[in-house]
């Protein structure tokens, strides 16, 4: 029978709703602090060049300026994610590498003196030729762009799984097509901001703008050479972070540096044009996919070769040209797949990832490729989904295994909620509908610190903090871990507190990605949740006449199993522990998928995670033929996220996913000059979607039981941008007939195509 | 003598899979010093004497390297395994 929840499935107040709404959350751009100096980055304004000279004599010079700082103030480490990839120190100290890189810092006594004394560094740039795509990346003679790496291939990702050749020697049709994608900027609303400080013994406190503060902590003392015990981070509220916030910036090594030098606190806070200049973008991708189909349909085999451009270091770049080989085996059953993946640096602006990482780019080709094979079998695109769709208990070539799909469930119900069928009997003319599904993780596990860690602590008044390892970055982990915690414990919602994300009292996460909060963090939660139990019924079995695992924890009171006359009030059983015992109780829980195997990166091979879930995007829109210009009519989104925590949240989540991506599909790019200098990096010429440009979203929620989650639950907020840009593509084609792989699908590719189509 | 090497990782050099011939008696440390040159790969920077844990696990024949008494200084025997897995900080 299934169980009732009282707290978990309800779309209970978010634990951050009202400081945020009514302006009193602190973010780290309010932060203050006694002595606090204010903090300004210059940045170059050449894309490639060696720095044999920075002088900054005048700057330090000028009245109220206490601390100029640059590359060289830093015992020059290289950083990153994995010991064979290290290419990236603070700030540089030969070279710049990209439009806006920072290459000195100073503190003064407020920002105008700061701002004034920048224009008074002298840096002696000698120009480098530059590397804009992988093209150049990979010519003959190219620049190289990283001083650490001898070749401008910065990572590669080869694997084989499946009898390919048979795959395709059995294949009715085979389809192929190349496809490319633009830089996109990460668009989070809080740039990079921070405070740092030192104290007398020298230890660190960074409280900054961080999406995983425990990859910024790694990486900061690493690079700054000194013990993780010799720093703590504390994270404030942050304004959002899709992936552009993980591993530390310049901001935040400049801000320490200069409170070291300086003996005062020091706080940075970035604008919105350094950050959409210089800051983490999305790798343009270089791709081409070659699919063998069954007359039926059915996938036989796939081959993909893609080059992603990456801007000059390596971030978290080898995972991305891994994950897009990696998630081209799911959502659909694919027998045999090759996968040959290079990662290239360039002098563009680094790259991080956005929102569902480059599983993104994977599903746009993988999904409009499917269609056009379709178009040419003349079958049905719903039709073609379900006879591919992953289903329960399947194991995909490269060892990923899905315990749960509700992904044929979720293709119907869109469909259904869209009108395919209907629509084929009768539409407005140049109005079409497109589909997509995905599929995403409930965070992988990639090696290293992958654990999840959550302590709550039990107050004398009966009320719970929680401290966790995962970040609140406006995704709502905080509400759904709150929520998990009163059900679990039989309190109410209200009577848990979210408390504050502090190294120091804190064991974080490996950070905040691949929808792995709520599966991860969530199932540590409840099994916090059951030691604390334990150990409080341990303290008054015996006053109940009781076994202590007798003892059930329901409405606020504490009772024997069988028997809820003989019990008490919760907040008596805390008075017990604290009044009688002097007991401290703290519930202590952790969670990491030890089953999954760590991925081989040299084969490929790994099951990666658990709680894969999936998405059936279908959306409606029509296309102007005299301009080109799309209208998006209305997304659909069967959604299988397990059991929903919070219902509300998760269909903001799914939304804004799909939202988000549609400015990837249809107008975004980071544009540059031909000498690599960034040219629209501000709100008013970078769009991105706002309200009056997405549809009515609807999400059909498809719910089932994930076996390893959190009653059930799995992941969510990245499938939905993986789905969304190939269900535009496909609309598109589905309208009017042209069909655009090069993103974005712009009006004006349309209209060229349109006008091409017709023999203008 | 020839040892095999295994790795989680493409090891720049050693794609074909066959390990490294070395002079008998050769040490782990001497292996890995093989390695570095071939691949560019740094397991001892700034000087460093031993391999930093949060980096590197490194194997003789499934044993980690720090159980053997001379640990980087253990002296490899032909067909030995030696095993190299490189840990990650975090995904992403």
């Amino acid at each position: 029978m299934k169980k009732e929840y009282k707290v978990v499935g309800k779309s209970v107040e978010r634990t951050d709703a009202r400081p945020k709404v009514t302006g009193k959350a602190r973010y780290a751009g309010d932060l203050v602090a006694p002595g606090m100096l204010h903090g300004k980055i210059l940045r170059s304004p050449v894309a490639h060049a060696n720095i044999p000279n920075i002088d900054t004599s005048r700057a330090i010079a000028l009245p109220g300026v206490l601390g100029v700082i640059t590359g060289r103030d830093f015992p020059g480490i290289p950083f990153g994610t994995r010991p064979d990839i290290r290419d990236q120190i603070p700030m540089p100290i030969t070279k710049v590498h990209h439009f806006g890189e920072g290459v000195a810092a100073v503190a003064a006594i407020d920002e105008d003196t700061a701002e004034e004394a920048l224009d008074l560094i002298r840096v002696d740039y000698e120009e480098l030729p530059v590397v804009l795509t992988a093209q150049d990346a990979l010519a003959a003679g190219a620049p190289l762009v990283n001083e650490f790496k001898k070749s401008n291939i910065c990572y590669q990702s080869d694997f084989l799984f499946g009898d390919v050749e048979k795959g395709f020697a059995e294949a009715d049709h085979i389809q192929e097509q190349a496809f490319s994608s633009q830089r996109v900027t990460v668009g989070f609303i809080e740039p990079h901001a921070c405070l740092a400080e030192v104290d007398n013994s020298g230890r660190i406190l960074l409280q900054g703008s961080k999406q995983s503060p425990y990859i910024t902590w790694r990486h900061m003392c690493r690079a700054l050479d000194v013990p993780l015990s010799s720093m703590r981070i504390i994270n404030p509220f942050v304004g959002g972070g899709f992936s552009g916030k993980h591993d530390p910036m310049d901001v935040d090594f400049a801000a320490v540096k200069l409170a070291q030098v300086t003996g005062r606190p020091v706080k940075i806070v970035l604008n919105n044009g350094e950050v959409l200049a210089a800051y983490r973008q999305r790798n343009a991708m270089n791709a081409r996919l070659r699919l063998g189909v069954k007359k039926n349909g059915q996938i036989t085999a796939l081959h993909a070769e893609n080059i992603l451009e990456g801007g000059p270091i390596s971030g978290i770049g080898p995972f991305n040209i891994y994950y897009y080989g990696a998630f081209l085996n799911i959502p659909y059953k694919i027998p045999a797949i090759e996968y040959h993946g290079k990662l290239v640096y360039s002098n563009r602006a680094p790259c991080g990832t956005v929102r569902g990482q480059e599983i993104v780019l994977a599903q746009f080709c993988l999904d409009s490729l499917l269609h056009m094979a379709g178009e040419e079998l003349g079958l049905d695109p719903v039709e073609m989904r379900q006879i591919n769709a992953v289903t329960d208990n399947w194991t995909c070539a490269n060892g990923i295994k899905c315990d749960v799909s509700g992904l044929p469930e979720c293709i119907t119900k869109s469909a259904e909620k869209v009108a395919w069928k209907e629509s084929r009997k009768a539409r407005p003319a140049d109005r079409g509908i497109g589909f997509s599904c995905a599929s995403h993780p409930s965070g992988p596990r990639l090696g290293g610190h992958f654990g999840s860690a959550v302590v709550l602590k039990l107050m004398e008044d009966g009320k719970v903090i929680v401290t966790h390892g995962g970040t609140e970055i406006g995704q709502g982990a905080n509400t759904v871990f709150c929520q998990m915690a009163a059900e679990e414990l039989g309190l109410p919602y209200e009577d848990i507190i979210q408390g504050v994300s502090d190294s120091d009292t804190t064991i974080f996460d490996s950070g905040m990605f691949g929808d792995r909060c709520t599966y991860w963090d969530g199932n540590a939660t409840i099994a916090a949740a059951q030691d604390l139990k334990k150990q409080l019924a341990e303290i008054v079995a015996a006053e109940l006449g009781a076994r202590p695992e007798d003892l059930e924890f329901a409405d606020a009171c504490v009772f024997v199993r069988d028997n809820p006359e003989k019990g008490m009030d919760f907040q008596r059983a805390v008075r017990r522990a604290y009044y009688e015992k002097g007991a401290p109780l703290y519930g202590r829980g952790h969670w990491s998928a030890t089953d999954i195997d760590v991925v081989d990166w040299k084969t490929g091979k790994g099951n990666l995670a658990h709680g894969l879930d999936f998405i059936a995007t279908a959306i409606e829109l029509d296309v102007d033929r005299e301009t080109g210009k799309v209208r998006l009519l209305r997304g659909i989104h069967g959604d299988d996220a397990g059991q929903p925590i919070n219902p509300a949240m998760l269909e903001g989540q799914v939304n804004g996913g799909s939202a988000h991506l549609t400015g990837q599909a249809l107008w975004e790019d980071s544009l540059y000059d031909e000498k690599g200098r960034a040219i629209n990096y501000s709100w008013r010429d970078y769009k991105q979607p706002t309200a009056m440009d997405v549809p009515e979203y609807v999400v059909e929620h498809v719910h089932t039981h994930d076996p390893y989650g959190p009653f059930g639950a799995k992941g969510a907020g990245e499938a939905s941008s993986c789905s969304s840009m190939a269900a535009i593509a496909n609309g598109i084609y589905d309208a009017v007939g042209v069909r655009i792989t090069d993103l974005p699908i712009t009006a004006e590719k349309i209209l060229a195509a349109l006008n091409a189509k017709e023999g203008k | 003598m020839q040892i095999r090497i295994e790795s989680n990782f493409v090891i720049t050099g050693l794609e074909g899979g066959d390990g490294l011939a070395l002079e008998e008696e050769s040490t782990l440390r001497q292996l890995l010093a093989r390695v570095e040159g071939l691949s560019g790969l740094d397991f001892f920077p700034r000087g460093s004497e031993v391999l930093d844990p949060d980096d590197w696990e490194v194997d003789i024949n499934n044993v980690p390297h720090y159980s053997y008494e001379r640990r980087l200084e253990t002296v490899l025997k032909d067909a030995d395994l030696v095993v190299i897995r490189v840990v990650a900080t975090g995904g992403g």
